[in-house]
């Protein structure tokens, strides 16, 4: 009888993916290693905090596995959950195993420690892609019902593979907030078709954004995984600009698509409308078939470029950073350019407006980290940070929004390892997964004393979380785990540093002193802000 | 919130094991982690989301220890607003969960 992924608790999919009896685990429930934070907000903790990670075999070959409980907290990704994560990923580096096998259900940051978890995300993705570098897979499943969302839909489109079954899910933005910021004609969330033909396997499967579609049965997850251990992708140059051209393409290929059922359409779907009663087995025919439209592949995205805005605050912004003499432009939302620094010259890119990450932003940010790397070997990169997170439309997640700002994400990591500085500068608004893929894959992120970080404000994170508002407020006046605020990421080692007085200055002085080793949890520690993180990697490293 | 603590004593020794985990810590369910103590006493630690139903507890943990006496055992549960029933048949899984070697006395 088949055991069905979907149904099974993470505990169960572990042990029956791997050879049996092999998983031994890392920080088990008995070792209580608990969030610190929820009891405070009046919520039950989970012994595991909602992970289970450790070591297993899968068919004689070592490999370490991590699988989130999508029905503790949505599988949300908390100060603990996250640290358990990362330290499993710094684990690999040591052990080297065939594979890192991550059982991603989630619905992302969890919002009850929404800026611990936040920092983690951008943690996991460093970890993530620095295992990759080191030729080491990490193989992604998603096949829970909860889905793969928001923070964790962009760590899943950093591994080099990824599995989903038909019911599985992946995004970045669910469609009820897609609704709640944009209304029902936006994204009806209660429309199951179109949720699923949105975000689900087989949308996934045919934009080739899941590279199997598999039955919801954990034999069967097993069985691929297994055939995938040998699948390294290195993270490269190549590899890069090979993602860059796909996700152009597809942006000019599918960009006017209304809807999944168009977009099948023109790829040479034959019945579109047969689709969702396919079998996975079937849906491989359906992709073998497929007459995927040419497309020039070299082809940047278009973009017309209205006259930009007036926007003294910005420009007052780059001369205080770069003098007058820069060479930084703004097309509409987009910052990009070069600048003179202590002599050398910095690439800049950014984005102004409070801009929405959308897709073509998102790509257009890539753009200029990958030039910089193709044609300024060791040249450095400064982020300058304004947005109000990921954009917020079905369009976005048609053609997979979390993919593109991985993408981002993926080239600032890639920058990095190839001895790029990168310098993280949050100047006005840094929200949510907008602030992920930019400045918090920086070396070090810093931010000006009047800049505003959040994941969500209080009122909007009372009605998600059920949590008085007034309780909230009360709490956030000691503890910096989720209330919004620039101090509380500084106090939680997100921001290295605010910038006062010369911004010059402070520039000059992060480019010669940012650490290229992600140490923001140690400093968490040592401010008081985020007290279990570092403790807790370290005892998954050392376990 | 709250938090309640039980502490009956049990005839039904247990011999050191591995600690057990059953169940999730999602809407209506609970986990269930039992652990070796040393001792005759069967200790009940909870941390429920609920407030205000010591009572049901006390009768549900009593029902389960009548059941099985273990001894020499901690049980610790966290509950997100699972009903009585939902607590009774986690609780009973736990039991199971553990190695029959492990018991004096295997479950009926």
């Amino acid at each position: 009888m088949n055991l069905s992924f979907a149904e099974s608790t993470a505990r169960e999919r572990v042990a029956h993916l791997l050879d049996a009896g092999s998983f031994h685990e890392i920080l088990g429930p008995a070792e209580r290693v608990v969030s610190p934070h929820l009891a405070l907000l009046g919520v039950p903790a989970a012994f595991d905090d909602g992970v289970v990670i450790g070591q297993g075999l899968l068919d004689g070959r070592v490999v370490l596995i991590a699988a989130q409980e999508g029905e503790f907290m949505g599988g949300g990704v908390g100060e603990v959950h996250g640290a358990k994560l990362v330290g499993l990923l710094q684990r690999a580096l040591r052990v080297k195993p065939a594979a890192v096998i991550v059982l991603a259900e989630s619905g992302g940051v969890r919002l009850h420690e929404a800026n611990a978890g936040l920092i983690a995300v951008s943690e996991v993705m460093r970890a993530l892609l620095a295992v990759r570098a080191a030729g080491i897979p990490v193989l992604m499943l998603i096949g829970g019902t909860n889905g793969c969302f928001g923070g964790m839909g962009l760590i899943a489109r950093c591994a080099n593979w990824v599995a989903m079954s038909d019911i599985g899910r992946l995004a970045m933005s669910g469609p009820e907030v897609i609704e709640s910021a944009n209304g029902v004609e936006e994204f009806d969330s209660r429309d199951r078709a179109l949720v699923w033909r949105t975000s689900g396997g087989k949308h996934r499967y045919l934009m080739g954004d899941c590279d199997v579609l598999l039955e919801d049965d954990v034999a069967a997850f097993r069985a691929a995984t297994l055939a995938a251990l040998s699948s390294s992708m290195p993270l490269d140059l190549p590899t890069l600009q090979a993602e860059h051209d796909l996700l152009s393409a597809r942006l000019h290929l599918y960009g006017d698509c209304r809807d999944a059922l168009d977009i099948w359409q023109r790829m040479g779907v034959a019945d579109p409308g047969a689709v969702s009663q396919l079998e996975a087995g079937a849906m491989q025919a359906v992709k073998a078939s497929l007459t995927m439209p040419s497309v020039d592949q070299r082809r940047e995205s278009v973009k017309s470029t209205p006259a930009a805005a007036p926007n003294p605050a910005l420009d007052t912004l780059l001369s205080a950073l770069f003098g007058a003499a820069h060479q930084v432009k703004v097309d509409d939302d987009l910052i990009h350019g070069t600048a003179q620094v202590n002599g050398g010259t910095v690439t800049v890119v950014g984005s102004t407006h409070h801009a929405a990450i959308g897709i073509e932003l998102a790509l257009a940010q890539a753009a200029g980290v990958l030039q910089t790397l193709r044609h300024h070997p060791g040249q450095p990169i400064v982020l300058l940070v304004d947005t109000q997170g990921q954009r917020l439309r079905h369009r976005d997640e048609l053609l997979g929004i979390n993919r593109y700002m991985a993408h981002m994400g993926c080239c600032i990591a890639l920058a990095r390892q190839q001895g790029h500085r990168v310098i993280g500068l949050v100047y006005d608004q840094a929200l949510s997964g907008g602030f992920i893929t930019s400045g918090l894959m920086a070396d070090a992120c810093y931010a000006l004393p009047q800049a505003e970080i959040r994941v969500m404000r209080l009122p909007a994170m009372a009605r998600v979380t059920k949590i008085d508002e007034s309780r909230l407020t009360e709490l956030s006046k000691t503890n910096p785990v989720f209330a919004p605020g620039v101090d509380n990421f500084v106090a939680m080692g997100g921001i290295a540093a605010l910038w006062t007085g010369d911004l010059q200055a402070g520039l000059i002085q992060a480019l010669e002193t940012a650490p290229t080793q992600d140490d923001r949890a140690a400093l968490g520690a040592a401010r008081g802000g985020r007290t279990r993180a570092a403790e807790v990697m370290q005892r998954v490293l050392n376990a | 919130m709250e938090q309640l603590e039980f502490k009956l004593i049990g005839t039904n020794a247990t011999v050191p094991f591995v600690p057990i985990l059953v169940g999730v810590v999602g809407s209506g369910n609970l986990e269930v982690m039992l652990e070796p103590q040393a001792g005759s006493s069967c200790a009940v630690n909870i941390t429920t989301s609920a407030r205000g139903f010591g009572s049901i507890w006390q009768a549900v943990i009593d029902d389960f220890h009548a059941r099985h006496g273990l001894a020499g055992v901690t049980v610790s549960v966290n509950d997100m607003g699972a009903t009585p029933a939902v607590v009774s048949l986690r609780l009973d899984q736990a039991v199971a969960a553990l190695p029959k070697s492990v018991l004096l006395v295997s479950p009926a």
